[in-house]
């Protein structure tokens, strides 16, 4: 309501079956975010970004894009538009892992291609160069996917998805595989990429993880949005209990960052002082 | 890229002396030299019989069985990309046999020639989106229910070649040689007909070179690279269709061709579509011209169908890749 924002979802209803995967779901993004999507499995949160890529389509709702401060429905754009507005970073790739991580990655560029009979060029070219080397990956180039760490290749995805430069970076469950200093490497990568204009949404597992790097987390459950908001005011016991069913520990460290432990709740917290927003109930 | 250029010209070098290998074999012995006069028109003092056979019969069959190769090779490697499936062929999923059947049934309505191939296609066609309909679950293709729809839709289609056989009697050699495979009718004016669907076909996979290295992603990751997945590949399987169907309508069946090819060469240059079409294309020309010379001579003057040829190559490289294959979890 205050700020433009970058993507928006309005009233999203989406189902595999008669069943409601995503139930009226509403979500906005403002520039210069990273906002975490939540929830336990089956909520319903891969499936959200899988309509904001336009790989379902949703029953009915509305996608919205802020292209140069310009809304365009997502129905209006062609696949190469969304894909210049939108770029996804997957959990593990679901093929390819036999093209070198130089060719891999240059398929980014291809929503940019103006020309499918003379390909890639040298600005192309330059930009993958580029891209590998900040993300200290340039010694892999013509190593295939294969024979990379999952980190490694975890990175590769990254690369792929930032030469698409594209406004909007999509993870979905990106750094779910990896070791704790990996993803922490993965997430200061794409926290380092905001700015004014860019923004990311992070479909995550990792409630901690979220908590560190995420500036607004949306729960769902059972396809709908149970609460919105920053991890300092969405962290309480009543709420993990709520969208996990679960007692668990929920603390804060010295900073005054949440964290969330597997084991039963009880000590620690004084519930009650933090505001909290409910939003599409 | 050192390694492709070594691979292209050592096949572009296979190709030539096959080519001058496959002329100057057969029933009436012409020596290498003598054909070399012969195309180079030096050759007023010989015998013109000498030349009919060069030029009439032999080069046209040739070009054909590297036509054909190339028809096989490229449709295959398409094929792979389409169903990341490296166990894809069309000859192996069913794609070949419904060919066949269209061709047959041109035959059997008395339809001239070039009709063969319409008619494979159409058959062929309706047969591969019934396979790609039924083989695609939450948008990837399962490997085992592919290869058992295709083992269903083959044999049902090859019964009612079977069937057509009997029913024709006298007249089924033609029948025959299409179960087999055979390129022993070459002529100018089907080197003439083979030319266009190839040649339209790999412009058109070579346009889409780039987005045939998006599909092995997957449709997700294709699909968020821009690509229009569904619409891309229900048009790199027309065209592949379209292809196997004049390939076979014009030589029958011939295995195993779209499967040995693309794989070597993959082992040889990588696995990215921008190179490996090319190659695989033209790799697909220099094998069945090795196979079709192997078939011409090795019993000469009796020429063994080139589909055994092939099958003798390719179904242990089949079991093979699908060792392999169940190794890596895909099977």
């Amino acid at each position: 309501m205050t700020n433009a924002s970058s993507i928006e979802a309005r009233d999203l209803v989406f189902g595999y079956t008669d069943l409601p995967t995503l139930d009226k779901v509403n979500v906005q993004v403002r520039p210069g975010e990273l906002v975490g999507i939540l929830g336990p499995n089956g909520s319903g949160k891969t499936t959200l970004l899988k309509n904001l890529l336009r790989f379902f389509t949703p029953q009915s709702g509305h996608i919205t894009y802020f292209d140069n401060a310009q809304e365009r429905d997502i129905t209006e754009l062609t696949s190469n538009e969304l894909a210049r507005l939108a770029s996804l970073v997957p959990q593990r790739s679901g093929g390819g892992a036999s093209l070198t991580v130089y060719e891999m990655v240059m398929l980014g560029r291809l929503p940019h291609m103006e020309s499918r009979w003379s390909g890639f060029t040298d600005d192309d070219r330059d930009t993958v160069n580029c891209t590998l080397a900040g993300l200290d990956i340039e010694r892999f180039s013509d190593r295939p996917c294969s024979t990379l760490s999952g980190g490694e290749f975890q990175k590769v995805l990254l690369a792929r998805a930032l030469v698409q430069d594209t406004d909007a970076l999509l993870l979905d469950e990106a750094t779910a595989n990896l070791d704790m200093h990996h993803a922490v490497d993965i997430m200061n990568l794409v926290r380092e990429r905001l700015d004014g204009r860019r923004t990311v949404i992070a479909v995550m597992h990792d409630l901690n993880l979220a908590a560190e790097y995420c500036d607004r987390v949306v729960f769902l459950k059972k396809g709908t949005v149970r609460y919105e908001g920053t991890p300092e005011e969405t962290y309480l016991p009543e709420i993990i209990r709520d969208i996990y069913d679960s007692d668990l520990y929920v603390g804060r460290d010295a900073n005054g960052i949440p964290f969330v432990l597997p084991r039963a709740a009880s000590t620690g917290i004084e519930a009650g002082c933090y505001e909290v927003r409910r939003s599409a109930q | 890229m050192s390694r492709t250029v070594i691979t292209v010209v050592t096949l572009v070098g296979l190709l030539i002396v096959l080519a001058a290998v496959g002329v100057a074999a057969g029933s009436v012995d012409i020596t290498l030299g003598e054909v070399v006069r012969i195309l180079a028109r030096r050759s007023s003092d010989m015998p013109s019989h000498l030349q009919t056979i060069v030029f009439q019969i032999r080069l046209p069959r040739v070009i054909i069985a590297v036509l054909i190769g190339m028809m096989l090779s490229s449709s295959g490697t398409v094929v792979q990309a389409v169903f990341h499936n490296p166990l894809a062929d069309p000859y192996i999923i069913g794609i070949s046999a419904s060919a066949v059947a269209g061709a047959v049934i041109a035959f059997l309505l008395d339809l001239p020639d070039y009709l063969y191939g319409v008619f494979a296609f159409v058959v062929s066609l309706a047969a591969t989106f019934l396979i790609f309909r039924l083989s695609m679950r939450r948008g990837a293709t399962r490997v085992t229910t592919l290869l058992i729809i295709g083992v269903a839709v083959s044999s049902f289609l090859g019964a009612f070649t079977s069937f057509a056989m009997y029913a024709v009697g006298e007249d089924s050699y033609r029948i025959i040689v299409w179960t087999m495979g055979y390129l022993g009718s070459a002529s100018w004016l089907r080197v003439s007909i083979l030319v266009v669907p190839l040649l339209l076909s790999l412009v058109f996979f070579y346009r889409h070179r780039h987005d045939l290295d998006a599909l092995m992603l997957g449709d997700e990751e294709a699909n968020a690279l821009g690509v229009n997945v569904a619409r891309l590949k229900k048009l790199l399987l027309l065209i592949a269709s379209l292809i196997v169907s004049f390939s076979v309508a014009f030589s029958g069946l011939i295995g195993f061709v779209g499967l040995i090819v693309p794989h070597t060469m993959r082992l040889l240059i990588g696995h990215s579509n921008t190179k490996l079409l090319g190659v695989s294309t033209l790799a697909g020309g220099v094998f069945l011209l090795f196979a079709d010379t192997i078939a011409r001579t090795v019993l000469a003057p009796v020429e063994i169908p080139i589909g055994a040829v092939t099958a003798v190559f390719g179904a242990p490289f089949f079991i093979y890749l699908a060792a392999r294959s169940r190794k890596a979890g895909l099977l």
